[in-house]
């Protein structure tokens, strides 16, 4: 047990469960709990996108693919910042502008609301659930091997954590488990940089001359390795991670925090540079991590320098701690990792909560007519419903390798919700059942791909080959998705899609002016 | 007022074609060089395992991924700068207009 880990930690759980309480008092509506009211400021939005978006696998994964695989962890943390400048011009004011709470209230402005409502809420639904499966179980394994407790404790513990802060705090404690969370996150990977640095007396060359000794693939480490070696498999993966964000529930619901479209704007500018700052120092630590752990043996199984690291693939960056600033700056780590996941999945359950609350219950059943007493009564069960959800999903695949199931949600969020959303927004033609069969086969063509590609079909079905030989979907199930809907809308002569394509014009000034919003902006 | 007024208006034809203009710019700025940079990792990646000057460490495609981070970020500064100043101006002449 580190003493410094539990320490650092209790003081996080303590901060976080006050500010829940406190945040409990300010969460009457359901405009306090999905969007904190839209009274969140662009700079304190931009570090809770920070927090929300930089989960652990951001922190310990890309650190562990730089560390075994050298430059692709830069690549590949190239194609995951580039989401942002992306959102920011073409979605970030928009969203603001024409929605209230969920990415659904923009692809149903203007298309029939149901249907749109439901395709949108079940794809929010599906990204959620494989995107909080994959947290859990990571945080559980995690947690039995940074505080030695046992699994199912853990796992249970983070859902019973993250149903608090989101049943009784709503955005606004989620909000601020997130920035507390950004600001440690920036604040130890600096850290770290800086003592990496300072090891090897600020000299970067010698850090890369070590690491290219140690490392078994030599001077091919500071070049593109793996990630590319297979050009269609690399470039679906690079498509998943820069469209993939933009079509992410749990990223855009920030958008409707802020009071305007200029703090919006305010917001991913801050948040890009925070998050390139952080993947640079993450990639970075990484390659410190190449450097300096083979002067150790103890980081390594049966203390076989170049062999399996101790704890497993993720560990790099939690052995550089030890080794760069001992046991206390192990335990600040750790604490950090664990925050780290606190505040994802508890973006993420809010994203699932509107869904299901908002979308399905409010809208799509009750059509609108619920009280205000009982829709805050239903945000708040659904929200235990889905904390539930997250607890035994965590449970039942213990032990399992799920890598596949994030690079399925970047998939499923780029194939679906991303070209039904750019196409709503940008193409007058779009109809409801362009969207809807556009939507639906992105969708399911990326979860057909997923399960014939070996990550499915030959690790967990057992079979001898891969039917589908790239490891990502996107390059494929993302166009499909742009020509089934335009074809589909092309074609559609129904009465809704006179409606659908007349509904453009009100759209676009509502976008462009926001003229219309129900709480007026400062205009 | 009419939403088929303010589109026939001059300050909003001119509000949609200059965000439309610095979106296209902003977005492809971004998106090319991280284009060409991931077509070199395919094509050619021993261009980018190159070191740019011998013992700094720092290779060809180490620097081409900072120069990628840092000139994606001036772009969504320059969109917030041009938003900020050029468009809210000319969006908030149309609201006003709508009012009176």
């Amino acid at each position: 047990m580190n003493m410094g880990a539990i320490s650092i930690f209790a003081v996080f759980v303590v901060l976080t469960l006050g500010i829940t309480y406190w945040a409990s008092k300010r969460t009457r509506s359901s405009d306090d709990f999905y969007t904190a009211g839209g009274g969140i400021t662009g700079g304190q939005n931009a570090l809770a996108i920070v927090g929300d978006y930089m989960s652990a696998s951001a922190l310990l994964g890309v650190s562990s693919l730089t560390f075994f695989n050298g430059f692709d962890g830069l690549l590949y943390a190239t194609c995951a910042f580039m989401g942002w400048p992306i959102i920011m011009f073409l979605l970030a004011e928009r969203l603001r502008n024409l929605g209230r709470y969920t990415m659904s209230d923009i692809i149903a402005f203007r298309l029939d609301e149901r249907s749109m409502r439901i395709f949108s809420a079940i794809s929010a639904l599906i990204i959620v659930l494989f995107y909080l499966t994959v947290q859990m179980v990571g945080a559980g394994q995690l947690i039995q091997l940074l505080f030695n407790v046992e699994y199912s404790y853990a796992v249970c513990g983070v859902g019973a954590l993250m149903m608090v802060y989101v049943i009784f705090g709503g955005m606004i404690a989620t909000t601020w488990v997130q920035i507390i969370k950004a600001v440690l996150m920036i604040f130890s990977c600096l850290l770290l940089s800086f003592l990496a640095l300072w090891h090897f007396s600020f000299d970067f060359g010698a850090i890369v001359s070590r690491a290219i000794a140690y490392h078994q693939a030599g001077d091919d480490v500071v070049g593109p390795w793996k990630l590319f070696s297979n050009p269609i498999s690399g470039i679906s993966l690079a498509l998943a991670l820069i469209f993939g964000i933009a079509g992410l529930p749990h990223i855009l619901m920030r958008f409707f925090t802020v009071p305007d479209a200029k703090a919006a704007r305010r917001s991913v500018f801050i948040a890009t540079g925070l998050t390139g700052i952080l993947f640079i120092s993450i990639c970075f630590l990484g390659l410190a991590a190449m450097a300096i752990l083979p002067e150790n043996p103890a980081f390594y199984v049966d203390g076989r320098v170049g062999g399996a690291i101790v704890g497993g693939n993720n560990m790099p960056l939690m052995h550089l701690s030890v080794a760069l600033g001992g046991n206390l700056l192990f335990g600040f780590l750790s604490a950090i990792a664990f925050s780290t996941i606190l505040a994802v999945v508890a973006g993420l359950t809010l994203a699932g909560t509107s869904a299901i609350a908002y979308d399905l219950y409010a809208t799509v059943i009750k059509r609108g007519n619920v009280t205000p007493e009982r829709a805050m009564l239903v945000n708040r069960l659904s929200a235990f419903a889905i904390g539930l959800a997250a607890i035994i999903l965590g449970l039942t695949f213990r032990d399992q390798n799920l890598a596949f199931l994030v690079a399925l949600a970047f998939a499923i969020a780029a194939s679906a919700n991303f070209p039904v959303l750019l196409m709503v927004l940008y193409w007058p033609g779009l109809t409801t059942r362009g969207a809807l069969a556009g939507g639906i086969c992105g969708l399911a063509s990326a979860v057909a791909l997923v399960i014939l590609s070996s990550a499915v079909w030959v690790k967990v079905l057992g079979f001898e080959q891969a039917i589908f030989t790239y490891d990502y979907p996107t390059l494929f199930s993302m166009p499909l998705a742009f020509v089934v809907a335009y074809l589909v809308s092309r074609m559609d002569t129904s009465r809704r899609a006179t409606l659908d394509r007349a509904g453009y014009v009100g759209q676009e000034v509502r976008a462009e002016t926001g003229i219309g919003i129900a709480a007026a902006s400062s205009h | 007022m009419n939403n088929d007024i303010i589109v026939n208006k001059s300050e909003y034809v001119n509000l949609r074609r200059s965000r439309r203009q610095i979106m296209m710019f902003c977005t492809m700025g971004c998106l090319l060089p991280l284009a060409i940079y991931i077509g070199i990792a395919i094509i050619n990646p021993n261009l980018l395992a190159e070191p740019v000057s011998a013992g700094g460490g720092l290779s060809v495609g180490m620097a081409m991924g900072l120069v990628v981070f840092i000139l994606s970020w001036l772009m969504t500064g320059l969109y917030t700068s041009i938003a900020n100043n050029r468009l809210d101006e000319l969006q908030s002449r149309i609201v006003a207009e709508a009012r009176s």
